[in-house]
């Protein structure tokens, strides 16, 4: 028979929708409204997991998102989504659920052997145990590895959507209960814009599982007009199927609303999940609470579940979770849930109330219908295997009361507030002794309601919903003088909970007891971590890994807080609980990666050559987000031999390259002089109109920061490149000084980097070149000399062209507007092809400024290098002061042993030596072996016919001509050469100035 | 996440600015007067201060003015900010 | 100077070749002049100089911007602005800007190529741009008439409220347009919303 624990009325079901999941492969009948776990229990399925460390049998405990068991593995291959609760996940047709962790099925777990044959494997024991002998390691992690496994992750990339949503609004209400409806209805009433959020499917929380009334109307039916009050609202959002797993500074909230990607049928559709991230002014905690377990013996038996959940099952789902059941509490609330089960017909075998006393309105109530109750009694272990099958009791004395069969054991030490996002945002918290729990406080911003404050009555909860609503609004400004007025549901006077922590006597001492049913943490690990010192709640923690496995410790922890209080003789309050952490629930790394993936993932740079260097087949290197050509091999053509080919054409003909990434900042005002002299190591007011320079720029440390090439345009108006890596931080370094210390100093600074596009001519025929492509300035030597800028037209288009040179040779950089760019630079080419004109790359560049000693940012400095280190001394003015400065006499930036600028040549002239290899003076297999220096750059100078190599070496210029050893990774291997000066090509520099 | 108030755009998320470090380090006037000991107090010194910290941020992807931000280190609670104008 | 030269916009665009429908709900604005200006607010002659050659008053309200019959001019700082037309030439306009501006201490750099503008419009624009925006740009809190530099996804821009259809200007660096493109266009995909191509002549 399908469905056997179906009850035959009532519920939130869909009985006119049936439908058909799988678990493990074996169909499970459902209605639409069921979850996975109410299908489940109403098909009789009690154990849907096996646990983490003993491969235990594990059933469904609650009814919400702090089951430490339902964790299942949905749909499969791509799609499949690991770690998902059972309880909260909807039945839907043709779902495929599978259990997680038993191996290699869940009724026959090979895995239990390990139980079998070590019962108890102490907390700490991987650690102790399995590190000896340590050859063995690797055998054992294969086994834990395996046998630690939560469900497994697709093997191929998710063919799903996940997106991110940022959204703001006034009043964001977390939990769709009694308190959160009641405070979103007060909110939206008070003209506030709100967002209201529920992990569920459907809104409503508890009051879904209540036969009380609200406003007259069976509690469900409220919720669901208040529902359809509040998505009928213009300025309300309603999130169902959404968790928000984390708060943070400044009250963001992240959602992760689960949008079905598992259905079967959803292929490729648009969404698996979306986080929403949620700035409010003001927040409503309406979150709720969650039921605390008991210990005692066999506590993690299937059938053993949380009274409130048996209630919601019932009620709910229509669903009776067992026919025959024993409950055991501390408090009035499993009364309830004993009559709900008399209602649905199942027999209350017992009752066993901790408290000596029980005669509030409930059990009154219980006890009128004859139900065995037995107070100042606990259950102090379960019996069956697969399932539980009777409880033993025992009197709070420790007398023996008997064992009663049951094939379902309802649990409820009480209700602990679910305050994690509380907690997360650092937001402080109380010891509540009235329901010996923690409870959070209110803030300016936040505002807890309902169950999460300790009262657990619908009438408050509505009550304070209702307030904290209409407070959050006013809070967030909105207030259009309507009072919204409270729900009102009936009173049920409760009396007080008998905290309870530990089994009586010697039966604290029964195993196991389990505290952490996901960790597999029992009351022994507990007292072992304390034993060995670990009495910290965050020791124990990590010591047992209490509350750490996916369900973040919902029911563990704040059971774990009493029994440590309870162990070491100590007040709870100062036990504390362990911080909590983002996430509250399981979030799936698509959700967090969102659109930024692929393409999407950062954005990639171009300049408006890209479509020529791509037809051109030139291949790309990345330097920071920009994509930039590097070479450009002809067909059949290595790297090695397009960048010797393209080297040689600059050095012999002429070539071209795509310089437009450099920073490029205008300097405007009366003090840009002044400004640039402090900036700057050299002096710059006596530049004149029309002429470059080149200058160093130093951190106040007296280390190289950037350098380039700096033109004054007009009397008040300079414009300075700055390397391409440092474009933006150079601009945020000005900027800085300006306003923050130079505040008298008139000067503006404007970023042109992208209007200005930067095209470089470089080689003995570059002049002819710029001639044949028509521009009206004069190129003359005399005329247009080296280190000067002048104004006028290439190709038709309005250019500023500089006579400056990164490769030694006679070069113009040609600036032009980037959406004119393409043109001039293909008017170029063609100009160019009678005299051999040569695309090249950056890595053509580089080699090219190698073979003249120039030093790149960031390749032969690494912020440690001062400019007399890199051989600029020279560029150090003695007359002014500039950033930097005073740093370089400090005692450390004098040092003779300090790192310089050398040229190193391989006694191999084809040995091109390794970038990064350290330097000895002496090779040897002592260690350590004392160190001179590194190699910065390192490349095969085509038009040396040799290799080359730049280096940083200790004492470097005293000691030119001597030889040295470079180290390879094959330590009996070193590559001898010489250091010589760093400058290998035309060392006066006669090219440039043809 | 936090949200910092420039003075000239309003709140705004944190990825937009960039944090300068401790406020009210002004530069030596003549930073040849000063002994290395001096000097190498300006450069490296800071305070790190627990509790109220007066430190410098830049509303880079915004206005791009630097700013002085009060900041409680250990809440990270926001206390204030100025323009520089402001200060001085 | 006009040149003969056709401009090339970073999304594809090419000047004096015939552009998509405007009435699309995204597409780019190629060749708007755009200038960077940076002035005193303090310096009221050079405002009132300002003010005779734009016809229009530089707002000093942060993050607004302030439309004149041929331009707008939009608050980058508290002594920048930037200025957007189509009936000026950049060359012009700089000219005519710093003969007004003439003894004063102030910068008028034309930085037309260096950007692109991308119009998004429509009822489901909000929508689109909540995917990568973090600012709050319901109509309570960013009217028609406001503006704001925010990171957009990963990229800076500029953000214009346009109207209340509601429709937005979105001013994005050269280098960053195909980033901002794709990314748009992605986000917007979901609402049936595609990026027109102008390389379509």
């Amino acid at each position: 028979m399908s469905q056997p624990f179906r009850l035959d009325h009532d519920g939130r079901i869909h009985r006119d929708a049936p439908l058909q999941f799988t678990f493990d492969g074996r169909p499970i009948d459902a209605f639409r409204g069921d979850t996975v776990a109410s299908a489940l229990l109403a098909n009789g399925v009690a154990l849907v997991g096996r646990s983490f460390k003993y491969h235990r049998p594990r059933g469904i405990v609650s009814a919400g998102a702090e089951d430490p068991n339902a964790f299942v593995q949905l749909g499969h291959g791509a799609r499949t989504l690991p770690n998902r609760l059972a309880t909260v996940t909807p039945a839907t047709p043709g779902l495929e659920v599978r259990h997680v962790n038993a191996w290699p099925s869940l009724d026959f777990d090979l895995m239990s052997a390990f139980g079998l044959a070590a019962p108890f494997i102490p907390a700490g024991f991987y650690y102790k145990t399995l590190m000896w002998p340590r050859r063995l390691w690797p055998l054992y992690e294969h086994f834990l590895r395996h046998a630690a496994g939560l469900g497994h992750a697709p093997d191929a990339p998710d063919p799903d959507r996940y997106d991110h949503v940022h959204a703001h609004c006034d009043v964001l209400v977390v939990g769709a209960g009694p308190a959160g409806l009641a405070a979103a209805r007060a909110a939206a009433q008070s003209g506030a814009r709100v967002i209201v959020a529920d992990e569920q499917a459907e809104f409503g929380g508890g009051l879904l599982s209540t036969a009380q009334r609200v406003d007259g109307l069976p509690a469900p039916q409220w919720a669901d007009a208040a529902t359809a009050e509040l998505s009928s609202a213009p300025d309300v959002t309603v999130l169902s199927n959404t968790t928000a797993f984390g708060l943070y500074e400044s009250n963001l909230v992240l959602l992760a609303e689960r949008l079905h990607s598992h259905q079967p049928d959803n292929a490729g559709s648009e969404s698996g999940a979306r986080v929403w991230r949620v700035l409010p002014k003001q927040v409503v905690l309406a979150t709720g609470a969650h039921e605390r377990p008991l210990l005692f013996a066999n506590n993690d038996r299937p059938g053993v579940m949380l009274a409130g959940a048996i209630s919601t099952y019932l009620n709910r789902y229509a669903v009776a979770p067992g026919s025959r059941a024993v409950l055991f509490t501390n408090n009035d609330s499993a009364y309830r849930t004993a009559l709900d089960l008399a209602d649905a017909g199942v027999p209350v075998a017992a009752i066993a109330d901790v408290r000596l006393e029980s005669d509030g309105d409930l059990p009154s109530q219980a006890r009128a219908q004859g139900i065995p109750i037995h107070t100042g009694a606990v259950v102090v272990q379960a019996h069956g295997r697969g399932r539980v099958s009777a409880a033993e009791l025992c009197s709070v004395g420790g007398a023996p009361l008997g064992t009663v069969e049951c094939d379902l054991l309802g649990v409820s030490g009480g209700f602990a507030p679910a305050l994690h996002l509380h907690a997360q945002a650092g937001a402080p918290m109380t010891w509540n002794p009235q329901i010996a729990a923690f409870a959070p406080q209110p803030s300016h911003d936040i505002h807890p309601a309902g169950a999460v404050t300790g009262h657990l009555d619908l009438s408050s909860a509505l009550r304070q919903g209702t307030a904290a609503g209409a407070a959050a609004a006013a809070a967030a400004g909105c207030s259009n003088g309507h009072t919204p007025a409270a729900p009102r549901a009936a009173e049920t006077p409760s009396s007080d909970l008998e905290p309870y922590w530990l089994p009586p006597g010697d039966l604290a001492r029964a195993k196991p007891q389990f505290v952490d049913l996901h960790e597999d943490v029992t009351l022994d690990d507990l007292r072992l971590s304390l034993r060995e010192g670990f009495e910290s709640i965050e020791h124990v923690k990590r010591y047992t890994t209490l509350g750490m496995g996916p369900d973040q410790g919902k029911l563990a922890n704040p059971l774990a807080t009493g029994v440590i209080a309870q162990l070491l003789g100590r007040d709870p309050a100062s036990v504390g609980t362990p911080r909590h952490r983002p996430a509250y629930s399981p979030v799936s790394l698509g959700a967090i990666a969102g659109r930024h993936i692929g393409p999407l993932a950062d954005p990639v740079r171009v300049t408006p050559m890209q479509e020529w260097h791509e037809s051109a087949g030139a291949r790309f290197e990345n330097v920071g987000q920009w994509r930039r050509a590097w070479y450009y091999p002809h067909p059949g053509e290595s790297m090695h031999e397009a960048v010797a080919r393209e080297c040689l054409a600059v050095r012999h003909r002429v070539g071209i390259l795509d310089y437009s990434t450099l920073g490029k900042i205008e300097i405007t005002g009366p003090d840009a002089g002044e400004f640039l002299d402090r900036v700057y190591t050299n002096a710059w007011k006596r530049l004149r109109p029309g002429r470059c320079r080149y200058g160093l720029m130093l951190g106040e440390d007296g280390m190289i920061f950037d350098d380039g090439v700096t033109a004054r345009l007009e009397n008040q108006r300079y414009l300075m490149f700055t390397s391409t890596a440092n474009a933006a931080p150079v601009l945020a370094w000005l900027e800085q000084w300006l306003q923050t210390e130079w505040t008298d100093l008139r000067v503006y600074l404007t970023s042109v980097s992208e209007h200005w596009s930067n095209i470089a001519l470089a080689g003995p025929r570059s002049r002819q070149v710029l001639a044949a492509a028509g521009t009206d300035i004069p190129l003359a030597r005399q005329d247009f000399p080296f280190m000067t800028f002048r104004q006028g037209h290439v190709a038709g288009v309005p250019a500023r062209v500089f006579r400056i040179s990164f490769s030694g040779e006679l070069s113009y950089e040609i600036n032009v507007p980037a959406d004119r760019a393409r043109h001039v630079w293909e008017a170029l080419f063609d100009a160019g092809r009678p005299f051999g004109i040569t695309p090249y790359g950056t890595e053509t560049m580089h080699v090219l400024r190698a073979e003249k000693g120039f030093i790149i940012v960031g390749q032969e400095t690494d912020g440690s290098v001062t400019p007399d280190d890199v051989g600029l001394g020279r560029l150090l003015s003695r007359r002014k002061d500039f950033l930097g400065k005073r740093s370089l006499s400090r005692p450390d930036s004098v040092r003779l042993d300090r790192k310089q600028l050398v040229g190193l040549l391989t006694d191999d002239p084809a040995q091109v030596l390794p970038e990064g290899g350290h330097i000895v003076d002496a090779p040897g297999r002592r260690r350590p072996l004392p160190m001179r220096g590194h190699v910065t750059s390192s490349y095969f100078s085509p038009v040396l016919g040799r290799s080359i190599a730049l280096a940083m070496i200790s004492g470097g210029r005293a000691t030119l001509g001597g030889r040295l050893y470079v180290a390879t990774l094959d330590e009996d291997r070193w590559l001898p050469a010489r250091s010589c000066h760093h400058v290998f090509y035309d060392p006066h520099g006669a090219r440039q100035h043809v | 996440m936090l949200l910092i108030p420039c003075p000239w755009c309003g709140p705004r998320e944190d990825d937009e600015f960039t944090f300068g470090g401790e406020a009210d380090i002004p530069r030596p006037a003549d930073p040849d007067a000063l002994t290395d000991e001096q000097w190498a107090d300006y450069l490296f010194m800071r305070d790190n201060r627990r509790g109220h910290h007066r430190e410098q941020w830049c509303h880079t992807a915004g206005c791009r003015r630097w700013f002085v931000v009060e900041r409680d280190t250990v809440t990270n609670e926001i206390l204030g900010a100025s323009t520089y104008g402001d200060s001085q | 100077m006009s040149s003969p030269t056709p401009r090339r916009s970073p999304l594809g665009a090419i000047e004096s070749v015939q552009h998509p429908p405007q009435e699309a709900q995204l597409f780019e604005r190629p060749f708007l002049t755009q200038i960077n200006l940076r002035l005193d607010p303090a310096d009221s002659e050079a405002l009132a100089a300002i003010q005779l050659v734009l016809g229009v008053q530089l707002p000093l309200t942060p993050n607004t911007t302030a439309a004149g019959q041929e331009l707008l001019a939009a608050w980058l700082g508290p002594d920048e602005w930037l200025l957007l037309t189509e009936h000026h030439q950049p060359d012009a306009l700089v000219t005519n800007l710093q003969a007004a501006l003439t003894g004063h201490f102030a910068s008028v750099v034309d930085t037309s190529a260096g950007q692109t503008v991308i119009r998004l419009s429509g009822p489901s624009a909000l929508d689109v741009l909540a995917r990568g925006c973090a600012l709050d740009l319901h109509p309570s809190a960013f009217p028609p008439g406001a503006c704001a530099q925010t990171l957009l996804a990963r990229a800076q821009a500029l953000l214009i409220a346009v109207d209340a259809a509601p429709t937005f200007d979105i001013i994005v660096r050269r280098s960053f347009a195909p980033y901002v493109a794709a990314w748009l266009q992605d986000s917007a995909h979901q609402f049936d919303l595609h990026f027109p191509t102008s390389d379509t002549a």
